[in-house]
């Protein structure tokens, strides 16, 4: 397949409409500019600005879309692209982190799908995307990816294979891959991880901010006793109206990440990962099970309280693409129970079920004082200034104390002979899987208080899309810490003082 | 328990360290004259001048005195044929394990101050952390740069 390959011609209209979205705010502004006086040909040039910009888009867009070419060639994905420019770019299927796939509406009505490409570059930087290729096509690469790093692998491990031979396919049948369905979403949890996501919650943080401006105003009362009446009246409607736009815009809220999480299936083959979500815009990631640098397990509160937790694949793409900010989200609402289970099916390689080794005892009351270093100042000044209801914030104090005591139960450590696992709390769990031979580096810590009572923190970071992703628990018994410390070491530090 | 990493940074660093708290309190005493005319012009409570006097003292004697000299004497590195190991901190101590083969690249950079003492600070990059060694000669720290760079290229993990 090393005949040059253009985009299906959607993609022209595909990028015009993605640059006349950015470049709608200026149009408008040159035509506000120019409405105001009207003399001169100078006002004409303006008036006639935008229809240039547009005009220039349109054919900019054309002669990109003829200069964009990908192929296929040894074992690269080669795309040459530029306007004035001619660039290319050339990426090695071996250092390809994951391949996305997503369907936008305009792709949809062809038939069509926009494919994301992601390597460990370095973040921010923009590796390939192919913006417009029918269904058959990214299916062919996929699957021309899945096998030139098979031959990569082959040939790794018995060097010297004949090489025009094995890769002189292109006409040999597509291996259709043995797809295992792992995972997939009831509606129950795709109905409740809406109602628990943070755009929800978001919307009744605001909810709660917006009402309290309410109660600010009532002060205002006393001034005009007339205006009372009205003023009271103007409150219930005012609370009313919004009330209501609050209401609309959570179940708006719910909506969309209903409809952004429905379908959610997870699929493994023999060595990647597919998972797959989204109704009206349907996204496909790929994600080699080779690449994978960590598991990590998110416990968020209000959903841990139900059981359920969000597993994320650390994954050292480079985050350029929209999505994959975060590490890969593989469950997003799974009972804790069933996660080794599951995980077992997709990364065997994995201890998840291992017992997790509770932090000591006396560090106990370090984790239920922890939590006022932050909160004390801030609560001083919101007493001062909120008198005489700021006293109430007083409450906050047991509060995070039940936090502080709830994440001492939480925390805790396991080493295999390979696998760290590490979990730390504040308000959300998290709780990290690392092999030793992806650990970047490794560090414990201690401050005058930790030491005191013998006591350390430990953190591991592993590379992963936004740059690192690290795994921690605080207050380690000072043993632990150094049995972990050497099991990292490659050459065995010696015994003796630390610090 | 373990033993603390071999060498020690340049006993310059604590002369650049002093520089360093020195500029910082010079600029802390400059708010400090801008904050007093805003008092005195504007009748803000007098209150907050022996504040801003105790704090000077105590943010002088903290940047200069106190914080260079511990800063220096834990300040300790050591890189083995497999791995780095660093260590420093005041009050809290961190010690850091950097497996060779992470290392990604090494840079060395040096700043005004420390190019006049002959210093320079190694940074050591792997493709999830970057960490640093704040001030070495400049022989040590093109030495260190070397091996490094050559024992990271030694042998290869997949990342």
């Amino acid at each position: 397949m090393c005949e040059k390959k253009r985009l299906h011609p959607v993609a022209i209209v595909a990028n015009l409409l993605k640059e006349i979205k950015e470049a709608i705010f200026p149009i408008i502004i040159t035509f506000i500019i120019s409405a105001g006086e009207q003399e001169g040909a100078l006002d004409l040039f303006v008036f006639f600005v935008p229809f240039i910009i547009i005009a220039f888009t349109i054919i900019s867009g054309f002669v990109r879309w003829l200069r964009f070419t990908y192929r296929i060639e040894e074992g690269e994905l080669r795309i040459e692209h530029g306007l004035f420019v001619r660039k290319k770019r050339y990426i090695p299927f071996e250092r390809i982190q994951s391949i996305s796939t997503s369907e936008g509406i305009l792709q949809r009505l062809f038939g069509l799908v926009k494919m994301t490409i992601e390597t460990a570059g370095g973040a921010g930087e923009t590796e390939a995307m192919l913006s417009a290729i029918s269904k058959e096509e990214s299916a062919r690469i996929q699957s021309m990816f899945e096998m030139a790093k098979a031959k990569v692998l082959q040939e790794n491990s018995m060097e010297s294979v004949d090489e025009e031979q094995s890769f002189a396919e292109g006409t040999r049948p597509i291996i259709e891959e043995k797809k295992e369905l792992v995972y997939m979403m009831s509606f129950k949890e795709i109905l409740f991880v809406s109602l628990t996501s943070g755009g929800a919650l978001g919307i009744i943080a605001a909810a709660v901010a917006f009402l309290s401006q309410f109660d600010e105003l009532i002060p205002f009362d006393k001034l005009y006793s007339e205006f009372l009446n009205f003023v009271a009246h103007g409150i219930v409607l005012a609370s009313i109206v919004g009330m209501f736009i609050i209401f609309v815009a959570y179940l708006v809220a719910i909506i969309r990440s209903m409809l952004k999480y429905s379908n959610f299936t997870v699929e493994r083959t023999d060595e990647n990962v597919i998972i797959s979500y989204g109704l009206l815009e349907i996204r496909r990631t790929t994600v080699p099970l080779n690449r994978v640098q960590g598991v990590e397990i998110r416990e968020h509160f209000i959903r841990s309280l139900f059981g359920y937790a969000s597993v994320y694949v650390v994954n050292a793409g480079s985050g350029s693409t929209e999505e994959s900010h975060d590490n890969i989200l593989l469950f997003p609402f799974i009972k804790k129970e069933t996660i080794a289970e599951i995980m077992k099916k997709i990364l065997p390689e994995y201890a998840i079920d291992v017992p997790i080794h509770p932090v000591p005892e006396r560090a106990k009351f370090r984790y239920i004082v922890r939590p006022f270093y932050y909160i004390t100042i801030p609560i001083a000044i919101g007493i001062y200034f909120l008198r005489p209801w700021g006293w109430l914030l007083l409450l906050l104090f047991p509060i995070f104390s039940i936090i502080g005591y709830i994440s001492y139960r939480f925390a805790g450590w396991n080493i295999t002979e390979n696998q760290l696992v590490l979990r730390h709390r504040f308000i959300n769990g998290k709780t990290m899987y690392m092999f030793k031979n992806r650990i970047q580096a490794l560090e414990i810590q201690s401050n005058w208080f930790q030491r005191r009572k013998k006591l350390g923190t430990i953190q591991s970071s592993i590379k992963s899309s936004i740059g690192s992703a690290e795994g921690k628990t605080v207050d380690v018994d000072e043993e632990v810490l150094m049995d972990i410390y050497k099991w990292y070491s490659r050459s065995q530090p010696n015994e003796g003082e630390w610090i | 328990m373990l033993n603390e990493p071999k060498n020690r940074i340049s006993e310059k660093a604590l002369t650049v360290w002093k520089i360093r708290g020195m500029i910082q309190t010079g600029i802390f005493l400059l708010l400090s004259i801008v904050a007093i005319v805003l008092i005195f012009l504007f009748d803000w409570p007098k209150w907050i001048i022996p504040i801003l006097a105790i704090l000077f003292i105590i943010d002088g004697y903290y940047s200069i005195f106190f914080a260079p000299k511990l800063q220096w004497r834990r300040w300790r590195y050591e890189v083995r044929e497999q791995e780095i190991e660093l260590q420093h901190g005041l009050f809290v101590v961190t010690k850091t394990l950097i497996p060779m083969i992470r290392v990604q690249h090494v840079d060395m950079e040096q700043g005004p101050i420390l190019k006049k003492y002959g210093l320079a600070t190694i940074s050591i990059s792997t493709a999830a952390t970057t960490h640093a060694i704040p001030a070495l000669e400049e022989e040590e720290a093109e030495n260190v740069r070397q091996i490094i760079s050559q024992l990271a290229r030694v042998d290869e993990e997949d990342v």
